[in-house]
């Protein structure tokens, strides 16, 4: 059909305009909540983080640079999918009537899905720009490698256990860390020693093991596999859960930007995300309300994350693209970001996008009731 | 020289809602075959819900024939290079009211092809270019209805579709119609007004189509459509003694006065007289 040929300069000029109103009309609605809300949280929630942290050492700026993206992802997530949801129904209640007899569906459905997605990514600037003024100026060691060992062990007092991390980007990093618990049932364990081993130079922690918590070491030595070695200086049990994970660290990016990395890193992921919600709701959307189109794509997002979030990883990340959301949020909460954004979230996202819009076109027939 | 496809051919073309869940349907317009050469102009009327609207949304490739075939300039509807060339002013469009009539307009060009530059001219045809830069939130019901008329004759288009175009139009808006209508028709194109009152649109038009329930119950030209028995006679000039012996007269030779009254402007008239010539449309 001639609609799906590429539209002339003044067509293409006329979807801008069209995907510019989309976005005000997103931007319009959701602004005021959106300051309203980063304002509410820096005022309220910093007093309660500092003193909460005080004692701990943490960082009260990264932990409300957390809550920031928190609230303002139970905002923009319901917002953007409601925005969505209601794109057909309001074609459908008039106007269709202006926009059909001038361009085609596929085009217009495009535009206004990247329209909304354009304004989310404008109101997702007010959690981005607070968080990065909480968390400060200062750059961020990254994430550069994540590893999971599989089986629950307990290692014995006395006894040692060595895990040993192989992967090609180990050459950049600066400290690791291993999060450790105590077994069941072991009250009497007290000591734990942790050295991170690389090469011909060695780092070692020993330290009282009250509650499950994390174990960092700075990370000597050129390149090569990471052992972190695990012995257990106490009187009981030392529990090695299953699914305990090595993170290693690069350390903070130098340059003149990098220090806005906590704000525009989780800023990316949240558009990404965003993009998806508001394409999958405009789907659901030519089928029911937009209420139910919202809440519909909200339950599937959400459903497909507590399933499978957890466990993808890697180029399989791409199947579930706001999966690495969560935990570069929880992640800057500890003052660190995530590993740097793959290409395989972004291929994901523009398939799922890709998915939205042709339920939706499938659910057009016509541009007024079905 | 090559025969012209005509402005629209309906042959068969029905259309059903479905009802409830899907399983009943509602037919808003029963098979229907209809025909309108190019430069040629129908009035379609019928009484609320008898399937104009239905009918004119088939031929602006807003909705779709549920059976039949809908062609407009001699292609389908729905394709872009029809969609181009034909102008559509529903009912009642909910036009983007956050945007300024000029930006609105311009959307609107540029997503029909249009040259955005023609979003200013036309909206001073309509008398609207002192309100361009106001949100379309702020105008008036009549304002709104000059508009939707600017953006159905923006780009000349080759065939203009008015669904009940005088309803709730404002004094100048009679002006702008009666204008928009004359140089349409200067330049050959082709026009469908669709009304529930025959008064509206008959004088625009020389084919008129009779839409009830759903059906064409007849169609051709307006005199002979709407001929009844007898002849009616408009009289001015005469006082009032003038027309005591005139109804005596009448009544002499075995006929009726039906109807007789002071002779009085038509309202658009007093309109342009009360506001003077600012307040009426800037023509071209």
């Amino acid at each position: 059909m001639t609609e799906h040929l590429r539209p002339g300069r003044r067509i293409q000029a006329g979807l801008a305009r069209l995907a510019a109103w989309e976005c005000r009309r997103l931007v319009c609605s959701g602004l005021a909540p959106c300051v309203a809300l980063a304002l509410g949280v820096a005022w309220w929630t910093q007093p309660v983080a500092s003193a909460l942290l005080a004692e701990q050492g943490a960082s009260a700026g990264a932990l409300l640079a957390q809550a920031h993206w928190e609230w303002a992802g139970l905002l923009l997530a319901p917002g953007v999918a409601l925005q969505g949801g209601a794109l057909i129904g309001r074609w459908r209640s008039g106007e269709g009537d202006w926009l059909a007899p001038r361009i085609g569906q596929a085009w217009t459905l495009a535009a206004c899905a990247a329209g909304i997605s354009a304004g989310a990514c404008l109101l997702a600037l007010a959690p981005a720009v607070a968080g990065w003024v909480s968390s400060g100026p200062a750059s961020l060691l990254r994430r550069a490698h994540g590893h999971s060992f599989d089986g629950a062990r307990i290692i014995e007092p006395g006894a040692s256990l060595n895990l040993v991390v192989t992967a090609g980007d180990l050459d950049s990093i600066s400290s690791a860390r291993v999060r450790l618990a105590r077994g069941p049932g072991a009250a009497r364990i007290r000591e734990a020693r942790v050295a991170a081993v690389r090469a011909d130079a060695a780092s070692e922690r020993t330290l009282s093991l009250e509650t499950p918590t994390w174990v960092e070491l700075e990370v000597t030595g050129g390149a090569g596999n990471l052992v972190i070695g695990l012995r257990n200086e106490g009187e009981g049990g030392l529990l090695v859960p299953s699914g305990i994970s090595v993170e290693a660290f690069a350390p903070p990016a130098q340059g003149p930007l990098a220090g806005l990395a906590a704000g525009w890193d989780p800023w990316l992921r949240c558009t990404r995300a965003l993009a998806v919600i508001a394409a999958l709701a405009i789907g659901f959307g030519s089928w029911m309300g937009a209420g139910m189109a919202a809440s519909c794509t909200l339950v599937l997002a959400g459903g497909l994350q507590l399933v499978a979030g957890p466990h993808v990883h890697g180029p399989w990340g791409g199947l579930l693209p706001w999966s690495d959301l969560p935990g570069s949020i929880s992640l800057l909460g500890e003052g660190r970001l995530a590993e740097t954004i793959g290409p395989w979230p972004w291929v994901g996202a523009a398939a799922w996008i890709a998915a939205g819009l042709l339920l939706a076109r499938a659910g057009l027939r016509g541009w007024s009731a079905r | 020289m090559l025969d012209r496809p005509p402005a629209f051919a309906l042959q068969g073309a029905s259309r059903r809602f479905p009802v409830g869940l899907g399983l009943r349907k509602r037919t808003a317009l029963f098979p229907l075959d209809l025909r309108l050469a190019q430069g040629e102009s129908l009035a379609l009327v019928g009484p609320n819900g008898s399937g104009k609207s239905t009918l004119l949304r088939l031929l602006a490739g807003v909705d779709r024939a549920s059976a039949g075939r809908v062609s407009v300039l001699g292609g389908d509807a729905g394709s872009s290079a029809v969609r181009q060339r034909v102008g559509w002013c529903p009912e009642n469009a909910p036009f983007p009211a956050d945007l300024s009539g000029l930006a609105a307009l311009r959307l609107l060009a540029s997503l029909g092809g249009q040259s955005a530059a023609e979003a200013a001219p036309a909206l001073e045809r309509v008398g609207l270019g002192d309100a361009a830069g106001r949100a379309l939130r702020a105008y008036s019901r009549g304002m709104l209805r000059r508009f939707a008329l600017a953006q159905a004759f923006l780009g000349s288009p080759d065939l203009v579709l008015l669904d009940e175009p005088t309803a709730g139009l404002d004094g100048p808006g009679f002006a702008v119609l009666d204008d928009l209508l004359e140089q349409h028709r200067a330049r050959g194109g082709s026009l469908v007004l669709a009304s529930h009152l025959v008064a509206d649109v008959h004088a625009h038009c020389a084919t008129l189509a009779v839409l009830v329930a759903g059906k064409l119950v007849g169609s051709g030209p307006p005199a002979e459509l709407l001929a009844a028995p007898g002849e009616r006679i408009e009289l001015t000039g005469l006082d009032s003694s003038g027309l005591d012996r005139l109804r005596a007269w009448v009544g002499e030779q075995g006929g009726e006065v039906v109807a007789s009254g002071p002779r009085q402007l038509p309202l658009a008239t007093l309109f342009e007289r009360a506001s003077g010539e600012n307040a009426g449309p800037q023509r071209p």
